[in-house]
């Protein structure tokens, strides 16, 4: 598979996620009035004029095609109360879609979910506003969002409490809850369609799911009831089921390796249950992927080196590299010799240019004072990191020095 | 006599566990960041010698400086004692560096002591053991509190290393934006980090 | 014709012109990344960055002199720690004398001032073999302290004004932007964004002069 199908891929998978953030959106509109269509037409619109500004500034091509904010966007704005005042929204997905994304390199080249990062954003900024739950089917204001709020399960459950909300109710979504991340039965039927579709595998869902739900019945926060009981709110109060169809599976961000993505479901799982036992927000989810996020091409490598050559066939090519337009294409030259230094130039990956020098030399202190001696010669800087020509530098200056 | 152990360790574990994760050294409080980068940038240092040799001198600064410091403030000095303390703990790890390359110099190999050498330096003397040990001396930790909190910031300072430096295998390439490469977007990066860290605390403890 | 030549000389040494401008082109905070600890968490109001810089104006010159004019003839190895340890006496006078001048505020920083002692921006020089004479470690002291007050200034006012809608403690808005900008994360991500700025002007700064250099000729 070449890179150019892999993106194409990537562009349904975008294409894919769209459609399936519609049902949940009608949904929404349902039982949380029409605010909800104003909430995420603000989110995407913002997504989208964000994405073409940078594509301005940055001198490209706009691409029409790439959804990948506005589906962050839209699935931030599930994950949001009825009740929350736009300018959070179009605030939290401008600076996500400019810090997160294009900062790192625009679309399928940035490191953490955009979703996730955008709920962290909101939520550490304006926590009343994000975690006001609404109470379904009562008036909201079209404009302001004045509704009337309630305690949702899973900060009843946090608190010590034991919410009464029957098993239907949960599994329909009605309970004070966020607009999208609670209607269950909707989430479960869009990951099979998901998954039968081939936009989506198994691996990471299933291992996230399984393990939140070991994880539950193992250390149960509800007393007095049994561990089933306790189990049925924790997975179905919170948005698990949400995080494990919406935001684990966007692929510039999860594994490739079918193994290393069960490793990576495992481990978000386990994060996402000890922040929300321990941590201060009721999110785990999202400030846990992020965490696992940041492990993630660790796992991929860890795999592909025991994979037979026919899986790496198959592995394709994360980050296209194309060169981008240099500030100045001046390089005047004297007599064949170059009057400026070069351009900065990307810094090399730097493992792979990091090897233990073999020097030689007497003493003890001897070896101390050379180390010293050269510390200072790679410096940390924007302007240029060429960690060869820096050792060249330094191997050169040590020969010169004996 | 086994409740008492088992205090100790409960105490020692929570201690380590609060200052790995909460109050990680570099997410959380910033410290040792700068000398950080300088090392992932450097190819001569390797993060896990450098990290290893770090975690071995916390250790060994923290008793120095929980030993020495009361000390202080048991002699006639003990009114500019705040003032003394960062000359008594720099020269805690100025001994103990010396004492530990010296006893290495002697016993390893010479082929081996080279390899670990470069890494060694720089890890002796840095924000993130002297701050360290500045913070538990200021909260009057005691003994088994003060180990169990060093090991855990050098662990997290571990942890936080391989994090930033797999971070930087995702960030060094030509779709960053020129003026992005190099510092700037490794310091996005751990800002998105820190933020995940303060998802488990949700206030600031650094001051 | 003189301005040619001095373009001429910058653009051919590029690299001692930008080590030379340390608080523009090699920016101890922005472009070096030193002493970023203290910066991204504690100075998050004009009031801590006025701290930070009072202590880096005392601890910066005064250890880099004493220890220039100390230390010509010692081996390196005792350099490495002589170094820290002139700079922890010099910041304990300094710290008494801020102490004696605004009281227990200035203890407020908590343990971010006494890791200056420490920080490569104070004791980097010690890694160096090469010897300073007394006016090149005065003035290099004084830019790189100028460098730093500057950078730390411009942080702390940014930062409170995001975060609280203040300067200086003049309400200048009554909503706060971005709340998030005193926390240390807040702060690691506006160093982050202010020198993509910054390294951004240095190379428009840059283009201009290869521009000019190539219309003189």
């Amino acid at each position: 598979m070449n890179s150019q199908t892999y993106k194409n891929n990537y562009r349904q998978h975008y294409d894919y996620m769209m459609l399936a953030l519609a049902p949940l959106i009608i949904c929404a509109s349902f039982i949380y009035s029409a605010r909800v269509l104003l909430v995420c037409g603000a989110a995407f619109v913002t997504a989208r004029i964000v994405d073409v500004a940078m594509a301005v500034i940055r001198k490209q091509d706009i691409d029409v095609d790439d959804k990948s904010s506005a589906v962050a966007a839209l699935t931030f704005a599930m994950m949001l109360p009825v009740s929350v005042p736009l300018y959070i929204v179009v605030v939290t997905v401008a600076l996500t879609v400019m810090v997160g994304k294009h900062a790192f390199g625009g679309k399928d080249a940035y490191p953490f979910s955009l979703a996730a990062l955008a709920m962290c954003v909101a939520a550490v900024n304006w926590p009343n506003e994000v975690f006001k739950a609404v109470t379904p089917l009562t008036d909201v204001n079209f404009w302001t969002g004045a509704a009337q709020s309630a305690l949702t399960g899973s900060s009843q459950i946090k608190l010590g409490g034991l919410p009464y909300i029957s098993t239907f109710d949960l599994l329909l979504g009605n309970h004070p809850a966020a607009m999208g991340s609670a209607f269950v039965l909707v989430i479960v039927a869009i990951g099979v369609f998901l998954l039968a579709t081939k936009q989506i595998t198994w691996h990471i869902p299933v291992s996230f799911l399984a393990t939140c739900s070991v994880f539950a019945l193992i250390f149960p926060r509800i007393y007095g009831v049994s561990r089933l009981y306790s189990l049925k709110y924790e997975i179905l109060c919170s948005a698990i089921v949400f995080y494990a169809v919406f935001m684990m599976n966007e692929p510039a961000t999860t594994p490739k390796n079918p193994r290393a993505k069960l490793i990576f479901g495992v481990l978000t799982g386990v994060l996402t249950m000890l922040f929300r036992y321990f941590g201060s927000y009721e999110i785990g989810g999202c400030f846990a992927l992020l965490l696992v996020n940041a492990t993630e091409g660790y796992w991929d490598r860890l795999f592909e080196n025991k994979a037979d050559d026919t899986e790496k066939e198959d592995k394709p090519v994360k980050v296209t590299v194309k060169p981008e337009k240099t500030h100045s294409k001046h390089q005047p030259e004297t007599n064949g010799k170059k009057l400026y230094k070069k351009e900065p130039v990307a810094a090399k990956p730097v493992k792979a240019v990091k090897q233990p020098k073999d020097i030689d030399a007497t003493t003890t202190l001897d070896i101390i004072s050379r180390a010293e001696d050269e510390i200072d010669q790679v410096d940390f800087s924007t302007q240029t990191i060429d960690m060869e020509q820096a050792l060249r530098e330094f191997e050169e200056r040590y020969k010169g020095g004996k | 006599m086994n409740s008492t152990l088992m205090n100790t360790l409960f105490t020692f574990f929570s201690y380590s566990v609060l200052a790995i994760g909460a109050e990680n050294v570099i997410f959380a409080r910033g410290l040792g960041l700068s000398t950080g980068l300088r090392m992932i940038n450097d190819p001569r240092k390797d993060t896990i010698y450098f990290c290893t040799a770090l975690t071995g001198f916390q250790l060994i600064n923290s008793i120095l400086a929980y030993l020495v410091v009361p000390l202080v403030y048991r002699s006639p000095l003990a009114g500019y004692a705040r003032f003394i303390t960062p000359v008594i703990i720099v020269a805690c790890c100025a001994v103990s560096f010396i004492v530990v390359v010296l006893v290495l110099g002697f016993t390893l190999k010479r082929s081996a002591f080279k390899k670990i050498i470069y890494s060694l330096t720089g890890a002796s003397i840095n924000s993130a053991i002297v701050g360290t040990i500045i913070l538990s001396l200021g909260r009057g930790f005691n003994f088994v509190e003060t180990i169990g909190f060093g090991l855990g910031s050098s662990i997290g300072y571990l942890l936080a290393m391989m994090l930033i430096s797999e971070g930087e295998r995702k960030i060094n390439h030509d779709l960053v934006p020129q003026n992005f490469r190099g510092l700037p977007i490794t310091l996005i990066y751990i800002s998105v980090l820190a933020l995940a860290i303060f998802g488990l605390t949700g206030n600031t403890m650094a001051l | 014709m003189d301005r040619q030549k001095k373009i001429h000389e910058e653009l051919l040494n590029w690299d001692d012109t930008v080590r030379r401008r340390k608080i523009t082109l090699s920016n101890p905070v922005f472009i070096k990344g030193l002493a970023l600890a203290p910066i991204a968490v504690a100075a998050t109001t004009f009031k801590n960055s006025f701290i930070l810089s009072l202590m880096v104006i005392m601890l910066l010159t005064p250890t880099r002199v004493i220890t220039s004019l100390i230390t010509r003839r010692m081996s390196v190895p005792l350099k490495t720690f002589f170094y820290p340890l002139v700079s922890a006496l010099v910041f304990g006078a300094a710290y008494y004398a801020m102490y004696r001048m605004m009281g227990v505020t200035a203890f407020s920083l908590g343990v971010y001032l006494p890791i200056l002692v420490v920080d490569p921006l104070i004791v980097k020089n010690f890694e160096k073999t090469r010897k300073e004479s007394f006016l090149y470690s005065v003035i290099n002291g004084l830019r790189n302290t100028a460098g730093f007050v500057l950078a730390c200034m411009l942080l702390g006012c940014l930062r409170e004004f995001l975060a609280f809608g203040t300067v200086a403690g003049i309400q200048l808005m009554s909503v706060s932007l971005l709340p998030m900008a005193d926390k240390p994360f807040g702060g690691y991500l506006i160093i982050g964004l202010v020198s993509a700025v910054w390294s951004l002007c240095v190379n428009l700064y840059k283009e201009k002069l290869i521009k000019e250099d190539a219309m003189y000729e």
